[in-house]
């Protein structure tokens, strides 16, 4: 809170701004539209009367798997991301390597900057020993680290300085300070950039596919290559409804794990 | 002030803060002592350091040379975060967190000196109610919650929880609105009288500091002490232009602000008991050249009635039977300014002073102008 703000000689309520959480039925939008559109293509799929080797392709248990891949690479890379990006964060909002966060910034932009596919294809090549799953983690990992990142510092920065100063006017430990007041507070803004990191990592894992290392991407050039283009469009579905569904959980946790009081 | 002195004194010596890369220091060998009990407000303009020299207190700011002795230990042997555990601290607003609670806020220094929750708990509601808030409506509220002025109350709550002896107040009430500022400056008096700290306070307002100081440290540009002195005393001789400008125009009003009623030379009126003869007092008035007599009730001494000499004029019979009844009297613990109201507002020239339920004597404006001439003649002495 800024002292402009304190200085109002109001109490209020405490309620989340609206902006920032939005009433809560709007969480429910999201799900809404994920059942009705998961049900459209179920209902869609068998009009369309799939032959016998697009229906071994839609096989649940073989779409299973292929999810299954897809969400190991996307929670593989997100895990990867917030070990790096959140100390990273933290270390460049620091006195001392404040000076280094342009630098380390530029580094991320031109990972996210590249096409993702390109990413991942010169990352193969580069590494022609590194299996294909690791190869496709890491460029997920340089791709998405960007707003984890950027969001961590910028979440931090805003922080009111004042605020850190009286932590540790009044005896906390730099560790203490980060732990209990700068963090805390910068959650909902890192909370908003994980949520895209998530995001971004379960659109890119679809051109895991393209290495071999899985996931629903491969439903995708299948289609194309086998000219099954009810296998195409399920596949293209499935990965929107996966991110669909992951933003929602974004969401959720945007609006649950944002502390009181703010 | 109670006998009983919470705080520790404070030595400044040769406390130097040089910033790389600036010509100049930011404090340039500050010495000075605090003592113990006392409200010392460090006043000065913006950029005079006096902030700074604040924080080398607790060392937020680090010294680049010289000493911080409290109570005789030297602060900066110690580690800054235990040393600050023992300084409370106040910043504009009160700093609270905004995502912990009002008794989360004021329990951040007794857990991390590791007290047991019932302790912590039982603390909380005593500093609460000690800063005259209700700790059943308030130790679970958030700040934003609060107005300013409470958030205000909870700062200070906060500092003051592991009973610090010093209390370090930057412009504390800066925030606030005039009329909660003014309610804060006088909770912090009362509870200064309950608890003696030793108080640095930064301010740039010089009537805070004169209303809050035991002793104003009027700071010029480095740091540099221009007047150490209590409140009457700069008021009745600035050091110099510097201090002058910063009093203002309207030092002498300032002045019998601060003076006590008690602490100046009272006019003498002759005093009579009820009973008295008229025409004596009339004598005795017409001896003296007065023309008002105070009646005094016989026993407490204390004024019930004016006479003046023309009513008394060819009268008889006791005196009480003349003049009017005294309607406006002042203790001694009023000021000049409280006086001069009296004066201003009663159809009297003079109004008695009782202390303890006697008379003492009167005010009258020549009363105040003289007492203000003597004042800027002893503090010229000094």
């Amino acid at each position: 809170m800024t002292s402009a703000q304190a200085a109002v000689e109001v109490a209020t309520d405490v309620a989340p701004s609206p902006s920032a959480t939005g009433r809560a039925w709007h969480l429910l939008i999201t799900p809404a539209i994920i059942v009705v559109a998961g049900v459209a293509l179920v209902i869609g799929v068998n009009a369309a009367d799939p032959n016998v080797s697009e229906r071994r392709s839609l096989e649940a248990p073989f779409v299973l798997k292929l999810l299954g891949q897809h969400l190991n690479l996307t929670a593989v890379s997100t895990v990867i991301v917030l070990a790096v990006a959140i100390p990273l964060g933290v270390m460049l909002t620091r006195k001392g390597a404040r000076l280094a966060a342009p630098a380390v910034l530029g580094v991320a932009n031109i990972g996210q900057g590249a096409p993702a596919i390109g990413v991942i294809v010169i990352l193969a090549v580069v590494l022609p020993t590194v299996a294909p799953f690791w190869v496709a983690i890491l460029a997920l990992s340089v791709y998405s680290v960007l707003p984890a990142l950027r969001n961590t510092m910028v979440g931090l920065q805003q922080v009111d300085p004042a605020l850190v100063e009286a932590g540790r006017g009044i005896g906390m430990s730099a560790m203490r300070t980060l732990l209990r007041v700068e963090l805390p507070l910068a959650t909902p803004i890192m909370l908003a950039g994980i949520r895209t990191t998530l995001v971004l990592n379960v659109g890119v894992a679809a051109l895991a596919s393209f290495i071999g290392a899985g996931g629903l991407g491969e439903m995708i050039s299948a289609g194309v290559k086998l000219q099954q283009n009810i296998v195409l469009i399920t596949g293209s579905v499935l990965i929107a409804l996966l991110a669909l569904s992951i933003d929602w959980l974004g969401a959720l946790a945007e609006r649950y794990l944002r502390p009181k009081g703010v | 002030m109670s006998d009983d002195v919470g705080g520790v004194q404070i030595d400044l010596r040769n406390l130097t803060k040089r910033y790389p890369g600036q010509a100049k220091p930011a404090v340039d060998d500050v010495t000075m002592t605090i003592q113990a009990g006392e409200i010392v407000v460090f006043v000065g303009p913006s950029g005079s350091g006096k902030t700074t020299t604040m924080k080398l207190i607790n060392r937020l700011i680090e010294p680049t040379s010289g000493e911080i002795l409290i109570n005789g230990e030297d602060a900066r042997k110690k580690k800054a975060d235990e040393l600050r555990r023992h300084i409370g601290y106040v910043i504009q607003a009160g700093g609270l967190f905004p995502h912990m609670t009002v008794a989360d806020n004021i329990a951040i220094v007794p857990r991390i000196l590791k007290w047991d929750r019932k302790r912590i708990a039982e603390r909380v509601e005593e500093l609460l109610t000690m800063v005259g808030l209700e700790p059943e409506i308030y130790t679970t509220r958030y700040p934003r919650q609060l107005s300013g002025g409470q958030q205000q109350r909870v700062g200070v709550a906060r500092a003051l929880a592991a009973d610090p002896p010093v209390l370090l107040m930057d412009e504390p009430f800066g925030a606030v609105d005039p009329i909660t500022r003014a309610k804060l400056q006088d909770e912090l008096l009362a509870l200064q009288d309950e608890l003696s700290k030793t108080i640095v306070f930064v301010t740039h307002d010089f009537d805070e500091a004169v209303k809050l100081g035991d002793r104003i440290a009027v700071l010029a540009e480095g740091s540099r002490i221009v007047q150490y002195a209590e409140p009457a005393e700069i008021l009745a001789n600035p050091a110099d232009d510097f201090v002058r400008g910063f009093i203002g125009e309207n030092g002498a009003m300032k002045l019998l602000n601060v003076t006590r009623v008690a602490d100046i030379d009272l006019d003498q009126a002759l005093t009579v008991a009820p009973e008295a003869d008229a025409a004596e007092v009339h004598r005795e008035l017409a001896d003296r050249d007065e023309h008002w007599a105070v009646v005094l009730d016989r026993g407490a001494g204390r004024p019930v009635r004016w006479v003046n000499r023309e009513e008394l004029a060819d009268a008889s019979g006791p005196v009480e039977d003349f003049g009017g009844p005294v309607d406006v009297t002042i203790s001694g613990r009023s000021t000049l300014q409280e006086a001069l109201e009296a004066l201003l507002r009663s159809d009297a020239e003079l109004v008695p002073v009782v202390v303890k339920r006697r008379y003492r004597g009167l005010v009258t404006l020549n009363t105040v102008q003289q007492a203000i001439a003597s004042l800027r003649e002893k503090a010229k002495r000094r």
